[in-house]
């Protein structure tokens, strides 16, 4: 909604309206702001009947968990093991010595949860940090770059880092990082493949299958180590790198639903946006029909719906001729 | 199917995980509420709507799906749920409503309503914590301001302000005009 159009609107009103409790003279103002403006009636009902919606079921819409799902899901199709209670701890390791010491018991993993979660190779002098299962962990690298650690993941950082390079390795799990842009590149290699950044902020979730890349903000190129074949992501741009293939899949490009936000915008322009979210080709027949402005959120409707919104906002007419949609004056 | 559709499907015939991660996640909200709809049991709404996922995964290279791949699904649920539904014998209530089943785009308008739900339902989620108590007792519950005001206490000015707010934020959610189209839809879908 516009917000001029917005701010004229009696809001208290239409609420008490709606709650069957305005007072005499709230019940004449109402009246008044009903008959300055034919679509004020249809506002009103509209609201009214949004209020109204049958909800019985928002308690499920609260329930509905995606991710959990997923899960479940994921356990089914690709039969994974559920991760062992002991993986869950953070395993503490000196360098390169092998001793594994597994803590068990609920105070341990409290007494976990609390300390440290990286330690120090003396070897190699390469930081190692790992996170426990239900645990999260902000770092602030040398740089002022931050990275966020989920639940069973590995990274680790050369302790040179921010000298001669800005290389970090992601040895498995899922990280997001808010870049630093500065001369030295800063890239995160995994044992086939790497992300190179271009001041941004980006997650990687990889596990024994696949890569996947998710970038917030800015861009990133996305390749394989041998660099023969790389993927530059922009916002709002994901793909999967698949192990075992060898072998990139389709990048998907979130639509960001500002794209379908319009305040008096002119249907020209309005067109534009409409083919490059839901890929239909449409053209004016008109340059009156193209000088008419739209104020609407779109966002999140399918294209017949967000067709008829602008149809009938704009009261125009639609025939499509070979896949093409053409608009044109209302008859 | 639109481009972007076919662009989805090829690449979950071709078992894009993330791809098909992103499709599930994005859209499980809508086919859940779906499948709850008819079945009125969250669990067996899940597995309704992961059963046909599996098949999308495993079979989908030698799918031919000619509608949208949304259209396709939504079939898919109300088809299951009513082999559920008739599996436990329902009562009448649940006939009655399965009589509109061969009605033709059935499946699309179920599934528009189930979306304009869901816009409304996440701004109401969106609502802050007493706004959203308030919006609660006085929508779901059924409570007069006074009664709210007292349980909370507050007063009764403040529970009208959170009530126009709510109202404000729903306003703003679902475009008034779909809402209005929709009313005259489902209006003439009850006739």
């Amino acid at each position: 909604m516009e917000e001029n159009k917005e701010n004229s609107i009696p809001w208290e009103l239409i609420s008490q309206a709606i709650e069957n409790d305005l007072t005499g003279d709230e019940e004449r103002q109402f009246r008044q702001w009903l008959e300055a403006d034919p679509s004020h009636p249809q506002l009103f009902a509209s609201l009214k009947a949004t209020w109204e919606t049958d909800m019985n079921d928002f308690s499920l819409y609260q329930q509905a968990d995606e991710n959990a799902a997923w899960e479940s899901l994921q356990e089914k199709l690709f039969k994974r093991q559920s991760v062992p209670e002991e993986a869950k701890l953070i395993r503490i390791q000196s360098g390169r010595t092998k001793m594994v010491k597994v803590l068990a018991g609920a105070a341990a993993v409290l007494l976990i949860a609390v300390f440290t979660v990286f330690y120090m190779n003396s070897r190699n002098q390469t930081l190692i940090y790992e996170t426990a299962g239900g645990q999260k962990k902000d770092i602030v690298l040398p740089d002022g770059s931050k990275i966020i650690l989920y639940p069973l993941t590995h990274l680790e950082v050369s302790s040179d880092f921010n000298q001669k390079n800005r290389t970090v390795n992601l040895k498995s799990g899922k990280a997001f990082f808010n870049v630093q842009h500065l001369t030295l590149p800063f890239v995160v290699s995994m044992e086939n493949s790497f992300v190179k950044d271009i001041g941004t902020s980006f997650t990687i979730e990889k596990n024994g299958d696949s890569i996947k890349v998710d970038v917030s903000e800015g861009k990133v190129v996305f390749g394989k180590s041998n660099g023969n074949e790389t993927r530059e992501l922009t916002k709002g741009m994901s793909v999967g790198l698949y192990i075992q293939k060898n072998s990139f899949g389709t990048i998907i490009k979130k639509v960001d639903s500002s794209l379908l936000e319009f305040d008096n915008t002119p249907l020209t322009e309005v067109i534009i946006k409409m083919e490059e979210v839901y890929g239909q080709k449409m053209v004016i027949t008109s340059d009156e029909a193209g000088n008419r402005k739209l104020t609407a959120n779109l966002s999140g409707l399918s294209f017949d719906d967000a067709l008829q919104v602008v149809m009938t906002s704009l009261r125009l007419d639609y025939k499509v001729n070979n896949g093409v949609f053409e608009l044109m004056e209302k008859n | 199917m639109n481009p972007n559709e076919e662009i989805i499907w090829k690449s979950i015939q071709q078992q894009d995980k993330l791809v098909f991660e992103i499709y599930y996640k994005e859209n499980y909200r809508s086919f859940f509420l779906l499948a709850c709809k008819y079945l009125k049991n969250p669990v067996q709404a899940q597995e309704i709507v992961n059963d046909i996922f599996v098949k999308l995964w495993q079979d989908g290279h030698e799918m031919i799906i000619e509608s949208s791949l949304k259209s396709y699904i939504c079939k898919a649920i109300i088809n299951r749920s009513i082999n559920v539904l008739n599996k436990n014998k329902k009562e009448a209530q649940n006939q009655k409503e399965l009589g509109h089943w061969s009605e033709e785009g059935y499946e699309l308008r179920q599934l528009e309503e189930t979306e304009l739900k869901i816009r409304i339902y996440k701004a109401i989620d969106q609502l802050p914590e007493q706004c959203q108590r308030v919006f609660k007792m006085s929508r779901f519950e059924g409570m007069k301001q006074q009664g709210i005001a007292d349980k909370l206490g507050i007063s009764v000015k403040t529970v009208k302000n959170h009530i126009t707010h709510a109202l404000k934020q729903l306003g703003k959610a679902v475009d008034i005009l779909l809402i209005a189209t929709l009313i005259i839809k489902i209006f003439f879908q009850n006739q």
